[in-house]
């Protein structure tokens, strides 16, 4: 019944689920060019953010125009709210992907302690792992893992907060224009993960029709 | 009123190839004129949705297309229409070979009172199919085509006004099928019957549109917006007054954004 | 007189009224019933009269009605389906169709002995076809015309417009909407139609009277003349010679016609059904 319908609903679902992957790549590229002052990595990360806002921006419009013309209830209609509402905050996750990289390129030209470095890469490959999480929920309707998010993000404030202490450690002759980039790098990938936060939430909304505080 | 209408004229749609293409029609009761100054062009193999208020013209115009308004006596039509580039009023064109090309569902389901295989072998009768095996195969495939035939299939001689109105409507699509038209008319087809069985005809259409160009008239603008990919809205805004095709657009955005705030007034229910 | 005794008294009348009619018709039949079913026998019905023909069966009559009564709707059936056809589908709806609807009621009052005296004058000696069955089948189809042309044109216009339109859909000329449609839709009433006006033939007398002859004969070519039934019935009665024999003639005359007319609503009701 209504097979165009459910194919619609299921090309979307799939197209942000293809977002996803992509945003992934996109944040660990971003920093592997950090770790490693990458500006060739870092120009590309920041040229696939076009394609990215094209792709959530047709989410959105597609969703809407199902919504429209298709008067979708109960599932199909919180599952259109979800999937507008993740293209939302995909399309924010990889503008902070595309911040990294400009930090990539504004410290890219000298190098700092290597703890830092490895605290940002320990970091990302932390939010990596949320954002698989994240992905492998919605994929799966996983009320369980999507609700396990949360916990997984806890590390992440917490390398957050140890990226703070490190930069008191700092000796005087450090520039301050490549710690504060760093900061806001580690900040930015915060971020990303808050976000996926939020995206898992709306996972469980899909699951249940219930909105988590 | 000519700054509201919409910037976006109805040829302006570049998507698709055109089935029939209406220029300047103006159609006449008598003295009175029903429909005036419309154009548009329909897109072939896809389904283009007719709506607007009751008396809008919309059932009116849908019969140009198959010129059934032939048989109202005063009825005439000005202006252009054509299918395929060929006009479709010309002196030379016969109605009733149109009528073949062009097949009708009516808003009431009406078999004829015969059986089930007499109904879908009507036509192809009319057009000398005589051989029974031929005929067989015809009935047989244009019931599976209107997803009728595994209800009937064993009782096809029983009389078709003995199903229900869902399967009577789609016995009805049957019969216009086994005459192989290139266009199928829809008179508001879904109005007379059950909700279950108009969940089938919209699954129907959205089969038959990859073969045959549909053009439906509805009063019901979910399922103008459900079924179609082109709709076009009409209006007669003074009793008395010709209807005008207020805007024809992708249905998406006729339902997402309307350019006329008519449009948008009538599809949000402030009026109609 | 307050409403509520007015309304008593009318529903008393109206009740009383219908009492009066169901009672008329029952007591003729009981009466008939009676007289005659004492004389109904399958020697009655399948042997000849004898003696002065007042004596014995009426086998021949019942074949001579049978016999004048198939062909008058052989003749009658395609003019008047052919006419109302015309009448109710092609002719332009005006004056010239109001006057041949007129004409047709006009037809169907004409008195019926007026109509044999017309047979005998045009068919009998007219055309020198002499006292026969095709003599009586044709005066008689006047006397069905209008009754079935009627009710042809009647069910033809009770034909719903969606059936039309469905036929003209399918790419259909008129003619074959008209032919494979319109008339099969139509056809139960038409057939009704048909039915009832064959059981106002079965029991027409004046009209055969002047144009069958009175022979007691067992009519085999069209040219042959017979007694019909009603004829042997006013013979029989009128002529006191066997008023036994006329009941049972006339028992068996209104069973036939019983018959015709509970087949005709049995169609109506059975297509009904199927609409």
């Amino acid at each position: 019944m209504r097979e165009g319908f459910r194919q619609e609903l299921k090309d979307l679902k799939a197209e942000v689920h293809g977002i996803g992957l992509s945003v992934t790549d996109m944040m660990s590229a971003s920093v592997k060019s950090l770790v490693e002052g990458d500006v060739d990595a870092a120009d590309a990360v920041i040229a696939s953010d076009d394609a990215i806002d094209r792709r959530c921006l047709g989410i959105e419009e597609h969703a809407l125009e199902v919504i429209a013309t298709q008067s979708p209830v109960a599932r199909d209609l919180r599952l259109l709210y979800s999937l507008t509402y993740m293209a939302w905050h995909l399309e924010r996750m990889a503008d902070l992907s595309v911040n990294i990289a400009k930090a990539t390129k504004r410290t890219a030209s000298r190098r700092g302690p290597q703890t830092l470095y490895d605290l940002i890469q320990a970091q990302g490959n932390l939010v990596h792992r949320v954002l698989d999480a994240t992905m492998e929920a919605f994929e799966k309707r996983d009320l369980e893992l999507a609700r396990k998010l949360e916990d997984l993000d806890e590390p992440i404030d917490h390398l957050y907060k140890q990226f703070f202490r490190e930069l008191g450690r700092l000796q005087d002759e450090d520039d301050i224009e490549w710690a504060s980039s760093m900061v806001l790098a580690s900040r930015y990938l915060e971020r990303i993960a808050d976000n996926a936060v939020d995206i898992g939430e709306r996972i469980a909304f899909l699951v249940t029709g219930e909105m988590m505080a | 009123m000519a700054d509201q209408m919409s910037d976006k004229s109805p040829e302006q749609i570049s998507e698709g190839t055109d089935k029939i293409v209406v220029k300047d029609l103006n159609f006449y009761y008598g003295d009175f004129n029903a429909l005036t100054g419309i154009n548009v062009s329909i897109k072939e193999r896809a389904v283009t949705a007719f709506i607007g208020p009751s008396g809008c013209g919309k059932s009116t115009f849908i019969r140009c297309f198959n010129r059934m308004n032939d048989l109202i006596p005063g009825a005439r039509v000005e202006g252009l229409v054509s299918m395929d580039g060929q006009n479709i009023y010309a002196p030379g064109v016969d109605p009733v070979d149109l009528r073949r090309r062009v097949g009708m569902i009516f808003q009431q389901p009406n078999p004829f009172p015969m059986s089930i295989y007499d109904n879908v072998a009507y036509g192809p009768r009319l057009h000398g199919v005589r051989k029974k095996s031929e005929l067989d195969d015809i009935v047989r495939t244009s019931l599976e085509r209107a997803n009728l035939w595994k209800e009937v299939n064993g009782i096809l001689d029983r009389n078709g006004l003995a199903l229900s109105g869902g399967q009577q409507q789609r016995l009805c699509i049957a019969r216009v099928l086994a005459v192989e038209p290139e266009v199928m008319l829809m008179d508001e087809p879904c109005s007379a019957i059950d909700p279950t069985s108009v969940q089938k005809i919209e699954d129907l259409m959205a089969e038959l549109k990859d073969r045959i160009t549909i053009i439906i008239v509805t009063h019901n603008m979910q399922q103008a917006a459900r079924v179609s990919e082109f709709t076009a809205f009409f209006l007669q805004e003074q009793a008395g007054e010709p209807a005008v095709l207020v805007e024809y657009d992708r249905t998406a955005n006729i339902f997402t954004s309307p350019q006329d705030r008519r449009t948008e007034d009538y599809i949000t229910g402030r009026f109609g | 007189m307050d409403k509520r005794t007015a309304n008593a008294i009318a529903l008393g009348l109206l009740w009383a009224s219908a009492i009066v009619t169901v009672a008329v018709l029952f007591a003729v039949i009981v009466y008939v019933f009676i007289n005659g079913i004492g004389q109904l026998s399958l020697e009655f019905i399948f042997t000849w009269p004898h003696g002065v023909n007042a004596e014995g069966g009426v086998w021949p009559t019942i074949v001579s009605t049978l016999y004048v009564t198939l062909l008058a709707m052989l003749i009658v059936t395609p003019v008047a389906i052919l006419a109302a056809v015309y009448l109710a589908e092609y002719a332009v709806q005006g004056r010239l169709v109001g006057a041949i609807r007129f004409a047709a009621d006009s037809l169907a009052s004409v008195p019926s002995i007026v109509m044999g005296l017309f047979g005998l004058a045009l068919f009998v000696e007219g055309m020198g076809i002499g006292f026969s069955m095709l003599s009586a089948a044709m005066a008689l189809a006047f006397l069905m015309l209008p009754i079935v042309m009627r009710a042809t044109e009647e069910a033809i216009r009770s034909v719903p417009k969606y059936i039309r339109w469905g036929s003209y859909g399918l790419g259909a000329t008129k003619w074959q909407t008209v032919r494979r449609s319109v008339l099969p839709a139509a056809m139960p009433r038409i057939i009704t139609g048909i039915i009832l006006a064959t059981g106002r033939a079965v029991g027409e007398t004046a009209v055969v009277i002047y144009t069958m002859g009175q022979a007691i004969n067992l009519p085999l070519s069209p040219f042959d003349s017979g007694r019909p039934m009603t004829v042997h019935l006013y013979m029989l009665a009128m002529e006191g010679i066997n008023l036994p024999a006329a009941y049972g003639t006339a028992l068996l005359l209104m069973i036939m016609i019983l018959v015709f007319n509970l087949g005709a609503r049995y169609i109506l009701r059975r297509s009904k059904r199927r609409m």
